[in-house]
């Protein structure tokens, strides 16, 4: 039989040309995972937008489909072309991804109308209230969070499920040979609602941190640079994956330190729906250390994987022990990478969707075979 | 059958003979016993309705040029949008209808003015058959934005709207399809028609060298572009060349001076005269008057009703040859088909005022063919037998009414802001 085709509308994708965070890697994590753990039965075509539209394969049974943007929106979350009816015509299933956006919006009638299955995730971004206002949520066959704490935030009558990780256990791996621990690790944008603030205030000054991440916010950029004046702070604003990845194996722990109201007192509803950074730590086989925000204490096995702060002096505490316990980060790293290879891989995530879809597109043929 | 009829206008609010022939086929229908509710918009002006006819609707009015001369550009794209492509209120109404009267099909007319696609949509979502009566380009005009055709939405409506159409004519079918729209495979060339009684045999023509003209329209506006400039030119054009013998008179509605004006300048104030508007039965029955009836139509008309009702009161007609109705006669036997210009009408009138060509035995052949074939005693079978075939398509897989309100709420949300955005950026 012939793969069935699954397409993941996505506003931004991870690429040069593109933003880069945990919203934008995500999807193409899952796109591979869906192709490679149903070993087959399912391709995925990733849509975006772009000025230069185009089609190429960025992995086995994926594709990149990139269609003409209708018009520059101030919002790139809102991007929408006049050629996604015709790129999502021959799809078996629609999962859209960031699920209160334009984009969103435009595929969801588009793909109803088709009478595709839908599928929809929300990946924290937002930039219009359509969805919400209108109750749009009813209308497809599934929600898919990536936590419970995520799927908490649904207010739908359409069904909710969980499935968690979708990291890449085979691009983040630990090193072949053990490499020496001798820093603190950020990576993720450097946006006021990731805390990073907090971690400088709490970083012993005897210790070194690098924080690893695109700057999206002038202001901000220059408060942190502020703030690690006089500690052992490293900024590397412009780390390719490969040396992302030498970062992770060299960490004594990865923390995320995101923050529900941020120095600023901005106020986040949900400033993180998994914390993907934790997983690509804890993929490279080092601990994960993470603010009890959100998603992200439901990612982390306390003492096993790694650890969940309540307030500074507690990070500091766990980042002193880290560095000074004598194979507690190798041992927690070990098992935060069984945990990756266990329950979070992009595989594992992969066929548990693949498993949604197939129920998903049962029901729908039966539909259109009875009429 | 239980038949709920879609049309945007219905008489007696109309502009044309479309809105005519639905209340003709809705009398037919009921007539052959079937229940029929119509559902159209509320009156431009006051006026009253039979009980099987509801005017909840909302119009939004394409036939305001007035107010269109007036507005921004930004405001006329809105306004399109709203009555070519999406009218979240009139789902909401439609599917109150769709729910309390329960039609085993849906008929639909004339859908501009009432966000005829979100309709469309509606009823694709929900599965409710349907049958299109095709009179206009009107599948076009739903598809249409910025004053073209936007591919998407025609492709679009090629993949999705999937019903029955009833076109007027071969030409209308092309047009649409040339516009980027296919229309599928179930499509019936069913012509337009003529109703009422067969008059009594007509006693006679005005002799050679001496003869009467008519055309009419429901509206003369050169915006609506029916060609009566030509005629009035052609008539320049035969007083230019000596032709003396002919009167030409005008029908219908005129909105400003131009014909007037136009007459004057071409000198053929004798001969020309601008009737003004009478009662659609009035007008059938004047044309027993006349030896004549020339329309040249719009560019490409699908197919006129005026030219019938002119022939079954014994006109020789002469028209477009590019019309729609053209197609269904034979020219120089029932007809003459002419090139649409000033110099194709004028040589055809001429040939008729100087008697090179049968006008008469033209005109008495046309008659009896429009009573023996275009009658819609005749022509109501046919349309009787599209909406009971289309009744009986299953309906399974059908999606709700809330989900259907919702995406047009959606829909039109979406169209307003696309509006904004693209009027921002022009």
């Amino acid at each position: 039989m012939a793969a069935r085709k699954i397409v993941y509308l996505t506003p931004l994708y991870f690429d040069e040309g593109s933003y880069l965070g945990g919203g934008e890697r995500f999807p193409l994590n899952l796109a591979k995972g869906v192709a490679e753990g149903s070993g087959g039965r399912f391709e995925v075509e990733l849509i975006s937008f772009s000025n230069a539209p185009g089609i190429r394969v960025v992995g086995p049974g994926v594709t990149l489909r990139l269609l003409t943007a209708a018009h520059r929106p101030k919002n790139p979350l809102d991007v929408v072309s006049w050629e996604l009816p015709g790129a999502i015509a021959g799809a078996d299933l629609v999962h859209i991804h960031q699920a209160y956006t334009r984009c969103a919006e435009v595929g969801l009638l588009v793909a109803k109308q088709q009478r595709k299955p839908i599928c929809v995730t929300d990946h924290g971004g937002a930039s219009s209230p359509l969805v919400k206002q209108l109750g749009l949520l009813d209308m497809v066959d599934q929600v898919i969070a990536y936590s419970d704490f995520g799927a908490s935030l649904y207010r739908t009558s359409a069904p909710v499920m969980v499935v968690k990780g979708g990291v890449d256990g085979t691009g983040f791996t630990p090193a072949a040979e053990p490499l020496v621990r001798d820093r603190v690790l950020y990576v993720g944008r450097l946006l006021p609602h990731k805390g990073v603030d907090r971690l400088i205030e709490a970083l012993p000054p005897d210790l070194p941190l690098t924080i690893c991440g695109r700057t999206y916010h002038d202001r901000y950029f220059e408060h942190l640079k502020t703030l690690a004046a006089g500690k052992r702070v490293e900024f590397v604003t412009d780390a390719d994956d490969e040396r992302t990845l030498d970062l992770y194996r060299r960490a004594w722990a990865n923390v995320l330190p995101s923050v529900h109201v941020d120095c600023y007192g901005q106020a986040y509803e949900a400033p993180e729906l998994m914390g993907l950074t934790l997983l690509e730590a804890m993929a490279c086989g080092t601990p994960a250390i993470a603010s009890r925000v959100a998603a992200m204490p439901e990612f982390i096995r306390e003492g096993e994987t790694g650890f969940v702060f309540d307030d500074l002096s507690e990070l500091s505490g766990q980042l002193r022990r880290l560095a000074e316990e004598p194979g507690l980060a190798d041992r927690l790293g070990k098992q935060g990478r069984q945990a990756v290879e266990e329950e979070f891989d992009y595989r594992v995530a992969g066929g548990k969707l693949a498993a949604v879809y197939e129920r998903l597109i049962a029901r729908a043929s039966q539909s259109e075979m009875a009429a | 059958m239980k038949i709920l009829v879609v049309s945007s206008l219905y008489p007696p609010d109309t502009v044309g003979g479309y809105e005519m022939g639905c209340r003709q086929a809705v009398d037919a229908l009921i007539a052959r016993g079937h229940e029929v509710r119509v559902l159209t918009t509320a009156p431009r002006t006051p006026c009253a309705s039979a009980p099987h006819v509801l005017r909840s609707l909302k119009l939004t009015d394409m036939w305001d040029y007035y107010s269109d001369g007036l507005s921004t550009p930004a405001a006329v794209r809105l306004k399109e949008a709203e009555a070519f492509q999406i009218n979240a209120f009139n789902v909401h109404v439609m599917l109150g209808q769709l729910g309390e009267f329960e039609p085993d099909v849906v008929y639909l007319w004339m859908l501009v003015g009432i966000g005829g696609l979100g309709l469309l949509g509606c009823l694709h979502h929900l599965r409710t058959p349907w049958v299109w009566h095709l009179m206009d380009e009107v599948p076009s005009k739903l598809c249409t934005q910025f004053y073209r055709v936007q591919p998407a939405l025609a492709a679009e409506f090629s993949r999705q709207i999937r019903g029955t159409f009833l076109a007027c004519s071969g030409q209308l079918v092309e047009t649409i399809e040339r516009s980027g729209i296919e229309l599928g495979s179930r499509v019936e060339v069913v012509p337009n028609w003529v109703v009422g009684g067969r008059p009594a045999p007509r006693k006679g023509y005005s002799s050679v060298g001496r003869i009467k003209i008519a055309s009419a329209a429901a509206l003369l506006d050169r915006n609506y572009d029916k060609g009566i400039d030509l005629l009035i030119e052609a008539a320049g054009l035969l007083r230019e060349e000596g032709v003396e013998g002919f009167t030409l008179d005008l029908f219908g509605k005129a909105t400003d001076g131009y014909f007037m004006d136009l007459i004057r300048s071409r000198g053929v104030g004798d001969a020309v005269t601008l009737m003004g508007p009478l009662d659609q039965a009035d007008l059938i029955e004047r044309y027993s008057e006349y030896d004549v009836f020339g329309f040249p139509g719009r560019t490409k008309e699908p197919f006129a009703f005026a030219p019938l009702e002119a022939m079954t009161r014994g006109c020789a007609a002469v028209v477009n040859r590019a019309n729609g109705e053209a197609e269904w006669f034979v020219h120089g036997v029932d007809c003459l088909k002419v090139e649409r210009s000033a110099r194709g009408f004028a040589t055809a009138f001429r040939q008729l005022i100087e008697g090179t060509v049968p006008l008469e035995s033209i005109a008495r052949r046309g008659q009896a063919v429009v009573w023996r074939d275009f009658q819609l005693d005749a022509i109501a079978p046919r349309i009787e037998h599209a909406l009971n075939e289309a009744a009986r398509r299953d309906r399974s897989g059908a999606g709700t009414a809330a989900d259907a309100y919702r995406m047009a709420v959606l829909a039109e949300k979406l169209t307003y802001l696309f509006m904004q955005d693209a009027t921002a950026c022009a």
